[in-house]
């Protein structure tokens, strides 16, 4: 889609539950969309003429999602993804708005590659693209981007995506530095020289197997060190996909001490363990390792309790000879866009969240985490919507999937809960 | 300031003399507790400089920016926290610029600041600056004879 298109038609949504959890909505009603805004909202509203109807009994209309974090492969490995197959992913998952890691090729370390990135979501037409800016040049943790003026030009926050600031001299540097800026820093838990050449977590599943294990207290080491470097700075520090209970219980004492300490999770570390990767399964194969069954219970506590701000795709597209080898030379991550939403709804239809929380945890917490105008039900908030209906059943398949990464640790999980239409700016994007 | 002899030794003065002393820049080239020595602390220049009757600049020392260091490009510095006239429109109308020199022109100064015929008495610092190490090296070695005896 290009400016040249026509503007998005005044939409009539009536007969849904409207669910808004920033504000608290939830009712059967009706909203108006004109001009890609919300206008009104609410239980039985007058049908207005001259508007397309869409009428979705049993179905639930939310914001948008907003995916705090997620890999485009572009630039640099367009054989994975590209923000055009992404935006198609991200449509067919509900998701409008998406903050796009930085460790690609170049990394996103020059104010030019976040305008290009800017430029390149707004070009989609479907998906808002909010570039995460690289922590250190070239993602390679050896010295400071130049965050000021990278924030300047867009980006959101800073991180060297899926390496881990080993350094602790240089997350203070990130930290302080950052802070003067009013930026956090994201980083990937996972202590670099403890957690090097592992595979899979440490224990009896990996033992049995022969892999080389990663320590679980890999995280936890992490955490606690950055903590610590947070109250020191004064910093803000994030957590991205926290999948063990220790981090997670170190995480909730920070928090309660009111430090600047936020943190999220993925889908794979609340649905799945380390089981799933059974006999070689390289789809399952991720950074960090899926745990053992009693930290992905502390993590469905964690979402439960609020401890965890946000559910993130984590999405990491790879293609087929990325996984396609032994289980240790295979590269690591899975594709999380378009089973976001579903696989949280199984948390609500197993009883560990109600459809509020969950909701919550994709739309307005990381709304606000991101420290943007999105994820919300409001007259005059943009119509970025998302219809599902929470009971439609479905089974996920590799290979079937919209998009082009299709490396999916969900492959052949039946699940309930099935987007049906995907609205940007009042047009509809998907279904 | 981090690494500044000239920051500590003027706020040790200007505060002693009762002026009203800001400290301005990157948290990672603000020493740790500075806001004990009595002076106010700013990450942003608009902030800090409202106000203000004059504006003395420090030397960013090149070498705090090589690998692995605590600002990230000359280019970056300049664009928060050189001096420009834009960032001077911050400050009192009449205020005054400073520097204990030499200056890292396009860094923490632009040139066209430093060289403002009216705002800048850069010169006349460096000038009274020979004068009072004279003086002071003066006093010290006649305190020093006296001391031989």
């Amino acid at each position: 889609m290009n400016d040249s298109s026509p503007p998005a038609p005044d939409s009539f949504f009536t007969g849904v539950r409207l669910l808004d959890p920033a504000s608290g909505l939830d009712v059967r009603g009706d909203l108006l969309v004109r001009d890609g805004r919300i206008v009104d909202l609410g239980a039985a509203l007058g049908r207005p003429d001259g508007v397309r109807v869409i009428a979705a009994e049993d179905a639930i209309l939310c914001p948008g999602l907003v995916d705090t974090r997620a890999a485009l492969g572009e630039p640099g490995y367009e054989y994975r993804e590209t923000i055009a197959s992404a935006a198609i992913a991200a449509a067919a998952g509900g998701i409008t708005t998406l903050a796009a890691l930085p460790d690609s090729l170049p990394a996103i370390d020059d104010p030019a590659l976040v305008h290009l990135l800017l430029a390149r979501g707004e070009a989609t037409g479907s998906l808002t693209i909010l570039p995460y800016g690289a922590l250190t040049r070239g993602c390679k943790g050896e010295e400071l981007a130049e965050l000021g003026l990278l924030r300047e030009a867009g980006a959101i926050a800073f991180t060297d995506g899926g390496r881990a600031v080993g350094s602790a001299r240089l997350m203070r540097l990130a930290l302080s530095y950052a802070r003067g800026f009013g930026a956090r820093i994201v980083q990937h838990p996972e202590d670099p020289s403890l957690a090097g050449g592992g595979v899979a977590t440490e224990g009896e599943l990996a033992t049995r197997l022969g892999l080389p294990g990663i320590p679980a207290a890999a995280e936890a080491i992490l955490v606690a060190r950055d903590i610590r470097l947070a109250e020191l700075t004064g910093g803000a520090v994030h957590f991205a996909h926290v999948s063990t209970g220790e981090a997670l219980d170190l995480i909730r004492r920070a928090k309660d001490a009111g430090l600047s300490v936020t943190c999220d999770t993925a889908p794979p570390y609340f649905d799945l363990n380390e089981t799933a990767i059974g006999d070689f399964r390289t789809y399952a194969k991720l950074s960090p390792p899926l745990r053992a069954e009693a930290d992905r219970l502390a993590v469905l506590a964690a979402l439960a309790d609020g401890t965890i701000d946000a559910i993130a795709s984590d999405h990491q597209p790879r293609d087929a000879d990325d996984k396609r080898l032994p289980f240790a030379q295979a590269t690591p991550g899975g594709a999380g866009l378009v089973t976001l939403l579903a696989v949280t709804l199984a948390q609500v239809h197993g009883g560990a969240l109600n459809m509020a929380q969950a909701i919550d945890l994709l739309t307005a917490r990381p709304a606000r985490l991101l420290g943007i105008e999105a994820g919300r039900l409001a007259k005059g908030a943009p119509a970025d919507l998302c219809l599902f209906h929470p009971e439609a059943a479905w089974q996920v398949e590799a290979g079937a999937l919209p998009g082009k990464a299709q490396n999916t640790p969900f492959d052949g999980r039946a699940l309930e809960g099935r987007v049906l239409g995907t609205w940007k700016a009042g047009r509809r994007v998907f279904g | 300031m981090l690494h500044s002899r000239v920051a500590r030794s003027n706020i040790h003065l200007l505060t002693t003399m009762g002026s009203r002393v800001r400290v301005i820049g990157p948290p990672t080239l603000i020493p740790a507790e500075v806001g004990r020595l009595g002076v106010e602390v700013f990450h942003d220049m608009r902030a800090g400089l409202a106000g203000a009757d004059i504006v003395m600049m420090l030397r960013l020392q090149r070498e705090r920016m090589a690998r692995g260091g605590m600002v990230p490009s000359a280019r970056e510095y300049f664009r928060f926290f050189g001096l420009d006239a834009e960032k001077l429109g911050f400050a009192k109308d009449d205020a005054l610029v400073m520097h204990p020199g030499p200056m890292n022109r396009g860094v923490e100064i632009d040139s066209a600041v430093a060289d403002d015929p009216v705002r800048s008495v850069i010169r006349e610092q460096v000038e009274m600056g020979v004068a009072v190490r004279m003086a002071v090296l003066d006093t010290l070695s006649r305190r020093g004879g006296r001391n031989e005896r």
